[in-house]
């Protein structure tokens, strides 16, 4: 369990993580989601989900949630001009994760193996979570 | 020269619209592709519009047969944020609403099983049981779908009546043991649909991140309630069913006895129900500001919400991860090189719900 937290220190460059009910927290503002993912994996953690938060900067922040028996760790990253790197390639369970934040929140994943839309609405846009464009949606509908 | 064959969107297995997009080499299946979101309503976006009163009202109706599961789940995650105690006697309650939940949702799946394996008769049995679950539901809620029954730092209803309850779930007992499950275990014709048939791998299980019965019918040993002890389940001990034979029938067999521990949960919890309020007294409309992540066990596995507030009465973030949203992209791996005639059974057997994976 500790060499886990100490192979996540040395990838999100956070020493300590924060330890609440729900689990670890790390926090980077530098990740490279591909060494943590194979990390992940290779401790046998499972990816249960990951939040897409957005920020008011016009980026997204990315919350990966892993969970091992009793041990949940939770790694925050947010992306650059709206890009991170994807990790479906490691984890298939990212897969569509990934591909529904892209619909949701505009996040280009690179290197995504299938980067169709998942359950977006064809007349909805890209990034229909996302305050700005909900709104634009929501009042264009009501003057119909 | 393999040719497609699609499966749904109105789908022979199912009332739910998904679509398998399947390429066969013969009778054989080499690969699928699979596409969801036909039922999509942003219930997450819908979330971020309300109070959390009103809330809890929306994401249990994310489900309709996991319903209460969500409204829990929610309110652990507020609770977490704003640090409410729950009662104990409204501990105890959510878990028996929630093992009722588990134990009519497993008998829905077993109805469905056994009609997609060809067992009318078995079908009919199980439907009967299941109404008489669905009985207790309505007698201490009121309701058959949304029970309604959870609210921030408690519970909105009280168990009036233990003893009429218990005597329900001695039956259910008798008619599980007698009836559901020797012949889901040792039925020839059960046996030779489901026996071998849509292997996962552990390692696939793993890397699809599968959770609930299906993982645990692949060897997985994860099971939220024990792993993260959530409402009574550390008070009333819990035996964690697992089988590693990966195919079809350790899926059904998996449900099946966790049906009889549900109701040794259920009685459990009736006997050693403690008295006392069922809602904290002193809950907050507005939450202060933070974020939260929380999980159960659904019937279908681990339902995972993430919430963030801004100290205001309306939730900045919340995120709700279904466990089918998880389970469903791993029929790619059960289906290699099955016969095609075992597609419905193999889609039914990891109890796939759209409503939830589309939200």
């Amino acid at each position: 369990m500790d060499e886990v937290l100490k192979e996540l220190a040395v990838i999100t460059g956070q020493e300590e993580p924060q330890k609440k009910v729900d689990g670890y927290w790390f926090t980077a503002t530098y990740l490279d989601p591909v060494a943590m993912a194979k990390a992940m994996l290779k401790n046998q953690f499972r990816l249960s989900t990951a939040s897409a938060i957005e920020r008011t900067d016009n980026e997204t922040d990315i919350v990966y949630h892993f969970v091992k028996q009793k041990l949940a760790i939770n790694i925050r990253t947010a992306t650059k001009n709206q890009k991170i790197s994807s990790i479906a390639n490691v984890l298939p369970s990212a897969n569509w994760i990934e591909r529904e934040i892209q619909d949701q929140f505009g996040v280009t994943f690179e290197g995504h193996p299938d980067p169709r839309p998942l359950n977006r609405p064809k007349e909805m846009p890209v990034g229909f979570f996302r305050k700005e464009i909900a709104e634009k949606v929501m009042k264009e509908r009501e003057a119909k | 020269m393999p040719y497609t064959i699609p499966l749904g969107p109105i789908h022979p297995a199912f009332e739910e619209p998904y679509k398998v997009t399947l390429s066969c080499k013969g009778e054989v299946v080499e690969d699928c592709q699979v596409e969801v979101g036909f039922v999509m309503r942003s219930i997450e976006l819908l979330a971020q519009r309300r109070n959390y009163i009103r809330d809890l009202v929306l994401v249990e109706r994310v489900c309709g047969i996991c319903s209460n599961v969500h409204a829990s789940t929610f309110a652990m995650a507020v609770e977490k944020i704003a640090g409410l105690e729950v009662p104990a006697r409204a501990r105890f309650i959510r878990t028996i609403i929630a093992e009722l939940e588990r134990l009519h949702s497993h008998l829905l799946w077993a109805g469905i099983g056994a009609e997609d394996i060809g067992y009318h008769s078995m079908f009919m049995e199980i439907y009967f049981l299941r109404e008489r679950v669905m009985d207790i539901l309505e007698a201490i809620s009121g309701n058959r779908v949304n029970y309604g029954m959870i609210t921030l730092g408690g519970v909105t209803r009280d168990v009036a009546d233990p003893k009429s309850i218990l005597a329900v779930a001695e039956e259910v007992q008798k008619k599980l043991e007698k009836v559901v499950i020797p012949i889901f275990t040792k039925d020839p014709t059960i046996i030779d649909r489901t026996k071998g048939i849509g292997i996962l791998t552990k390692e696939d299980a793993l890397a699809y991140g599968t959770v609930g019965p299906l993982a645990r019918a692949s060897g997985i040993e994860e099971d939220i309630r024990e792993s993260f002890p959530y409402a009574a389940y550390a008070d009333l001990g819990f035996k964690r069913i697992t089988l590693d034979s990966c195919d079809v029938m350790a899926r059904v067999v998996v449900r099946a006895l966790e049906m009889l521990e549900s109701v040794r949960l259920i009685e459990e919890a009736l006997k050693n129900l403690p008295a006392g309020p069922i809602r904290a007294s002193d809950v907050p409309l507005e939450i202060p500001a933070g974020e939260a992540t929380a999980r159960s066990e659904a019937p279908r596995g681990e339902v995972f919400y993430y919430v963030a507030s801004d100290g205001t009465d309306t939730p900045a973030r919340v995120k709700i991860r279904t466990p089918s949203f998880v389970n469903i992209p791993s029929i790619k791996a059960m289906i290699k090189g099955q016969y095609l005639a075992d597609m419905p059974l193999i889609q039914a057997s990891i109890d796939p719900c759209c409503s939830c994976t589309d939200r």
